[in-house]
């Protein structure tokens, strides 16, 4: 038989190795690879008032109280926050990864878009990532606004086909090669017809149809030219059923046949080229001389723009933007 | 928060309880001694008829090679010990004046192992004095261990048995605890610990580097080989796996010489169109003698080996074979060798030599030297890890050299001193040939593959210097060992994986047309790991044995471990900056408490041994993965082309997107694995010269490598139509389903990082029960039965691709997938061997192995070029079990596997291979020429019996190439078309070695 001794020192041997064994023991989280530490993202919301794709401090404006998200790469949902002052909001502790930003759609709503920021990037676990966000209307050519729902701002992209001071009513007539639109109430400014512009404003209609009602108005660059359609006097009159509105055209071996002055002052002439006649308006603002060359008979080949004809429905008049538009035989 | 399975919980409390109880039990008579790695001991008790004591008496240790003697005298108590005998077979005689002397014949020593031996002596009456000679008694041992399912092989039965192999690589056949992947309880090689003469050799990248070191270590040079768990006591190495340990044979006073030679033909057998013609040499032979009378011995021996097995068709033949075979020649690439019968090969040149001296009364002093060059190496089994890299390996050169110096300091302390060198280069330096090796090639739909990821031409040396110093004291009960060891292993690794790349078609018209998807690891071909490791431990034993019969030893080692540190890993600042994780940050240095605590109980100083014993081992961590973590630094880059390839040849850079940098980080405090081990066994005879044995063993090994995808997008972007998390968008190629590049990365700057963390765990419960008769009276047999249970959460995969290492499942489910039956789950193990033979002047000897056990599980999933999940592996992802998928409910009705698991995601290794038989035998006629000379020549019949094992089918699903990827138009949800696969679970390559016929002579001078 084993003594006391013995036992007791057995015992307590394996209780030693027992504690010893337990001891030894590391917690399998300490061994665990993780990317744990986050980033930070540094997030500045502006208003692109320059639509420039950067940060202008003198025409761009911060912008106050905007939601936005970070959605990280394959995520389903957003996690948002609020942009809190016009500094910009940080986000510590990012988890590590590629995320897109994306602006809630209630600052949004449907005429604002992204001007720069909404691309994806890496929030790294040592970096701070700044993200100028700019937000800016969205940006039309005179196709889509013409298609756009009226009362939306826009900004319009297209070329001058003629100065603010052509025909004396801050009307500029703007293309992008395929359709043209009107600009109402735009300021005389230093382009000319052929630069390319950019107008702020509001979508509204006269006369049958859509124009931009100026706020904000670009230039943004160099003179182009630009080829008027070349029309008969009898599609010139309907603006080929409307789809010139506003378009620059050209007319050739059109007869005066009646010439008159309206209460505003402008000289308007009735000339038809054989397919039927349109009404031609000399603004007062331009100098038309001689002017005694345009008398009934006499044969006009003529560049202007056509509007709709206040007085009729559709009915468009054109509209020469100066002398040099204009030759008579 | 982790939690034991109740199985593994149980049979941990059992042992516990089985291990209290032989602590808290009474002794009875008996007696031990202490354990070393390098020798055994031989003690006991000599009385009268009596019953007396007697003093005095000599008893002589004689060595049945050798022939060395060893004489001890028995104590007032009669007691005796034999100390520092060397494994092997010996003769013992008890001689004293007055009484006539007994011999014991055949008493096998095992390293580490106290072999008890008491006799009566009979007082001599009258003028006549007999030698009383008998066979020693039976005996399994344990080769220090503590379950002797761990089978020791002793020389004489090395010589005895059938060699389908000749050499360390082939022990694995002779253990019930073994199974045919070279795993071990349950874990694979890359666990394991191989010693020589009771030197740790350093641990080897992967399988195949293990399973050449151990090729060049040929059988005819160890008088003792064994393959077992480790030992509580602490001068063996600690190791998280197996342990395959070897001690070479030894001088004696007696000149000898021993040769053998072999020769084998299908000449000699039958020759079939389905057999390869295979050629068979091996000679070579062991000269021994003294070199100084009684003092000084050596041993010199020489093997020169060419085995040749043929082996049935890699590919079981089916209709797509040909069109396989077709569409690679239309480019010049010849598969035959896949289709048709081929040779697995092995040449060696190996030598040895060994000497022995007694440099003062109290000094011995040996040196051992092996050198090998393995010119050939094509194993055909699951060595390879990959079925498709069969094919040519590189030339191995290996040198192991050793000196120990025994010293009888005093009577009471005993110093042992060794010190060993190792060496392994391996190289291979044709001209690049991608016609002759092509890159690894997957063919969808019809399950075929071939090449290797894996550049031939390499060129690795490893090197290690080892040692020990060991003091054993002896005072009173007591026997102290004290000491220090240490290994500083050296490596000069290339980069391994995915250099020569991997090409995905979806069917063999379209490797015809050479239209799909190719990726490889695109970088510098000279990147290497040159790195070195250490391991420095002290220890500390007691053994105590307070009466004869009963012997208890605590101890504990301290193992200051070294990894690579930050200066051999470049440190990647991009992924730094992404991440905030260092690349470099390996945890260098750490150090671990390894205790252990045993008993031995001999209940009545009889036969029957009560063996317990709890232990920690710790071990170095995978050189493999080491090297992995400095090579890929993030500036090497995976390159994915998809669309028109160039297959055989690489796509040309400029047609194809940049590499993308990946890399590979350690885990926090990354460590090698750590196993607590709990064993017990009784083990005795139960006459008639039979012993017996029954042993549990429960292991619990954690700190395995788990490998994850650091730079997975850790959001879920989809999910199909079973619910499959989906990282990111899906892409299909008629049956091939990929992830689009870097749509499912975390950070585009990088393709995989992967982290491996030293998390996994691995649980094992096996049960033993062997016996055997001893070689002796004509008819011998031995028998070992293994019942084991393996579970674990780590994915060892196919070390050759990391991408099978990736946890299929993770995120979105409620437990860790990985989490269940391990790849190396084999419930059933058997073994049983037997000679028979009829004295006489020429005398017939039949002996014959037999081996058994359960088939390898597998998980269901799908074909190879299918990556369900999208998270950049195509080689890793698990079936959701549905009847409604085309065909799947004639598919689930035959496998019950799939049954218990419909409307879930498969369990892992839910479903489980065939079973494999083995069986080799042999026929030897022995003669004795001229009194001298024993001439023995042996037929040896290798794969009489050999069932086919190779890599299943496991995909339970195929993509429909005709179908299209329905994807849901907010793209997260993909709805994959899928029909059964109704080749699930058969074979797609194949190892199936065929018979052949070996004759052999065997001289002994």
């Amino acid at each position: 038989m084993i003594n006391g001794n013995l036992s007791l020192r057995l015992r307590a041997s394996l209780i030693t190795m027992c504690l010893v064994f337990t001891a030894c023991e590391t917690p399998i989280n300490e061994r665990i690879l993780e990317i744990e530490t986050g980033g930070a993202v540094l997030v500045f919301l502006y208003r692109d008032d320059n639509v420039n794709g950067a940060f202008n401090a003198g025409s761009d404006v911060p912008v106050a109280d905007a939601r936005f998200a970070l959605r990280m790469r394959g995520a389903e949902t957003d996690d948002f926050t609020t942009q809190t002052d016009t500094a910009g909001f940080g986000m510590a502790q990012v988890p590590p990864g590629r995320y897109t930003l994306k602006v809630d759609d209630s600052v949004l709503g449907d005429s604002l878009e992204l001007t720069a920021g909404g691309t994806e990037f890496t929030v790294a676990t040592t970096d701070t990532v700044r993200q100028n966000v700019g937000i800016a209307y969205i940006t039309v050519t005179p196709s889509e606004a013409r298609v756009t729902p009226l009362g939306r701002r826009v900004w319009l992209n297209g070329v001058a086909l003629n100065a603010p001071a052509s025909f004396g009513d801050s009307t500029v007539h703007v293309t992008d090669g395929q359709r043209s639109i009107r600009a109402f109430a735009v300021r005389p400014a230093g382009f000319v017809a052929g630069d390319s512009v950019l107008f702020l404003g509001r979508l509204t209609q006269v006369d049958g149809q859509p124009v931009l009602e100026v706020n904000t108005q670009i230039q943004r660059g160099q003179q182009v030219t630009v080829v008027p359609d070349s029309i008969s006097t009898g599609s010139a009159a309907d603006a080929a059923g409307g789809a010139l509105d506003a378009a620059l055209v050209r007319i050739f071996n059109a007869v005066i046949g009646d010439t008159a002055t309206d209460p505003a002052g402008n000289r308007v002439f009735t000339v038809d080229d054989g397919s039927g006649p349109v009404r031609m308006v000399l603004s007062r603002n331009r100098t038309w001389s001689p002017i005694n060359q345009f008398v009934i008979g006499a044969t006009i080949e003529g560049t202007g723009v056509l509007a709709p004809d206040p007085a009729q429905t559709s009915v468009w008049v054109l509209k020469p933007r100066a002398r040099t538009d204009l030759l008579v035989f | 928060m982790r939690h034991r399975t109740g199985w593994y919980g149980r049979a941990a409390v059992l042992s516990a309880l089985l291990v209290c109880g032989a602590v808290l039990a009474g002794p009875a008579v008996g007696t031990a001694s202490a354990q070393s790695p390098l020798t055994g001991v031989i003690e006991g008790v000599i009385r009268d008829e009596q019953g007396r004591p007697l003093s005095a008496v000599a008893v002589t240790v004689i060595s049945q090679s050798t022939g060395r003697r060893q004489i001890v005298r028995t104590s007032r108590s009669g007691r005796y010990l034999a100390q520092a005998v060397a494994p092997g077979a010996y003769d013992v005689l008890v001689e004293r004046l007055g009484y006539h002397p007994e011999r014991v014949e055949g008493l096998i020593i095992a390293a580490g192992e106290t072999r008890v031996l008491s006799l009566a002596l009979m007082t001599v009456e009258g003028d006549e004095v007999r030698i009383r000679t008998r066979p020693a008694p039976a005996a399994l041992s344990t080769v220090a261990g503590v379950v002797p399912s761990h089978w020791y092989i002793a020389g004489a039965k090395i010589a005895a048995l059938p060699q389908g192999t000749s050499d360390m690589a082939g022990l694995g056949a002779l253990s019930s605890s073994a199974g045919t992947r070279f795993d071990i309880d349950g874990l694979p090689a890359s666990t394991h610990a191989v010693t020589v003469d009771g030197l740790q050799l350093a641990k080897r990248p992967r399988t195949y580097d293990t399973f050449t070191r151990l090729a060049s270590l040929p059988l005819a040079f160890f008088e003792m080989a064994s393959v077992g768990s480790g030992s509580p006591d602490v001068e063996y190495p600690g190791q998280g796996g197996g342990l395959l340990s070897a001690h070479t044979v030894r001088g004696g006073p007696t000149s000898k010489l021993r040769v053998h030679a072999d020769i084998g033909s299908d000449a000699l057998t039958f020759s079939s169109d389905d057999v390869a013609s295979y050629q068979t040499y091996r000679a070579g032979g062991l000269i021994s003698g003294p070199l100084a009378g009684d003092t000084a011995s050596f041993v010199l021996g020489v093997d020169f080996t060419r085995f040749q097995t043929p082996f049935a068709s890699l590919w079981v033949p089916d209709a797509s074979v040909a069109d396989v075979l077709a569409a690679a020649a239309d480019h010049g690439v010849d598969l035959t060798a896949y289709s048709g019968p081929g040779l697995a090969e092995l040449e060696r040149v190996a030598a040895f030599g060994r000497l022995d001296a007694k440099i003062s009364e109290s000094s011995r002093i040996n040196a051992t030297a092996t050198l090998a060059s393995l010119p050939t190496i094509v194993p055909f089994n699951d060595w390879t890890e990959s079925p498709a890299a069969w094919q040519g390996n590189p030339e191995a050169r290996e040198i192991f050299a050793a000196v120990t110096l025994q010293s009888e300091m005093s009577d009471e302390v005993f110093s042992e001193t060794s010190i060993g060198y190792e060496r392994s280069e391996t190289s291979r330096q044709d001209p690049l040939n991608l016609q002759a090796d092509p890159p690894e090639t997957i063919i969808a739909s019809v399950g075929r593959s071939f090449g290797s990821q894996e550049r031939r031409n390499v060129d690795m040396t490893t090197w290690s210097f080892t040692g020990r110093q060991t003091f054993h004291v002896r005072t009173g009960d007591h026997v102290l060992k004290l000491g220090l060891a240490g290994i500083i292993p050296h490596y000069d690794l290339p980069w391994f994986y995915g250099r020569s790349g991997e090409y995905f078609f979806s069917a063999p018209a379209d490797l015809r047309s050479r239209t799909g998807r190719f990726q490889h690891v695109w970088g510098d071909d000279n990147v290497r790991a040159n790195f070195d490791t250490r391991r420095i431990t002290v220890f500390a034993q007691d053994t105590w044995r307070p009466r004869p019969g009963i012997e208890v030893t605590g101890g504990a080692r301290v193992s200051a471990f070294r990894n690579i540190d930050s200066t051999v890993v470049t440190a990647n600042y991009e992924w730094f900056r992404l991440t905030g994780l260092q690349n470099t940050a390996t945890n260098r240095s750490y150090t671990l408490i390894e205790p252990r605590f045993a008993i031995m109980l001999k209940p009545g100083g009889g036969d029957l041994t009560l063996r317990a014993g709890v232990w920690l081992d710790t071990d170095f961590a995978d050189p493999g993965i080491l090297a992995e973590v400095i090579t890929n630094d993030g500036f090497q880059g995976m390159r994915r082309v998809a669309g028109q390839v160039a297959w055989p040849q690489e796509p040309a850079l400029g047609v194809s997107p940049d590499p993308v940098p990946s890399l590979t980080m350690l885990g926090p405090e990354f460590e090698g694995p750590r196993s607590s081990r709990l064993e017990a066994s009784l083990s005795g005879a139960i006459g008639g010269g039979t012993a017996v044995s029954a042993g549990v063993s429960v292991r619990r090994t954690d700190r395995l490598p788990r490998r994850k995808d650091l730079n997975l997008s850790p959001t879920v972007a989809a999910t199909d139509q079973f619910g499959r998390p989906i990282y990111g968008p899906l892409i299909k190629d008629g049956a091939l389903l990929f992830a689009e590049p870097l749509g499912n990365r975390r950070f585009v700057e990088f393709d995989h990082a992967f982290g491996i963390e030293a998390t996994g765990e691995s649980r094992y419960v096996g049960f033993t029960v062997a016996a055997e008769r001893p070689f002796a009276n004509g008819f011998g047999v031995w028998a070992s039965y293994t019942w084991s249970r393996t579970e674990d959460d780590w994915l060892p995969g196919n070390p050759r691709d990391p991408l099978s290492q990736l946890n299929p499942l993770p995120s979105g489910q409620a437990s860790d997938w990985r989490n269940g039956r391990s790849d190396f789950d084999v419930p059933h193990r058997a073994l049983v061997g037997f000679e028979a033979s009829i004295p006489g002047k020429v005398e017939p000897r039949v002996a014959a192995l037999y081996r058994f056990q359960s088939g390898y599980p597998f998980t269901p999933g799908f074909r190879p070029g299918v990556d369900a999940n999208a998270d950049g592996s195509a080689v890793n992802d698990v079936a959701w079990i549905d009847q409604s998928v085309p065909g799947a409910s004639t598919v689930l009705s035959s496998w019950s596997c799939l049954q218990s698991q419909a409307g879930g995601f498969a369990e892992r290794n839910a479903c489980r291979g065939p079973d494999l038989h083995a069986l080799d035998a042999r026929l030897s006629l022995s003669f004795d020429v001229a009194g001298s000379t024993d001439v023995s020549v042996v037929v040896d019949a290798i794969n009489l019996i050999a069932t086919e094992d190779g890599v299943v089918d496991n995909a339970l699903y195929l993509v429909d190439p005709g179908a299209d990827l329905i994807v849901s138009p907010d793209g997260r949800n993909y709805t994959v078309p899928l029909v059964a696969n109704p080749d699930f679970g058969k074979l797609l390559s194949r190892f199936a070695p065929q018979r052949s016929l070996r004759l052999g002579l065997r001289v002994g001078f």
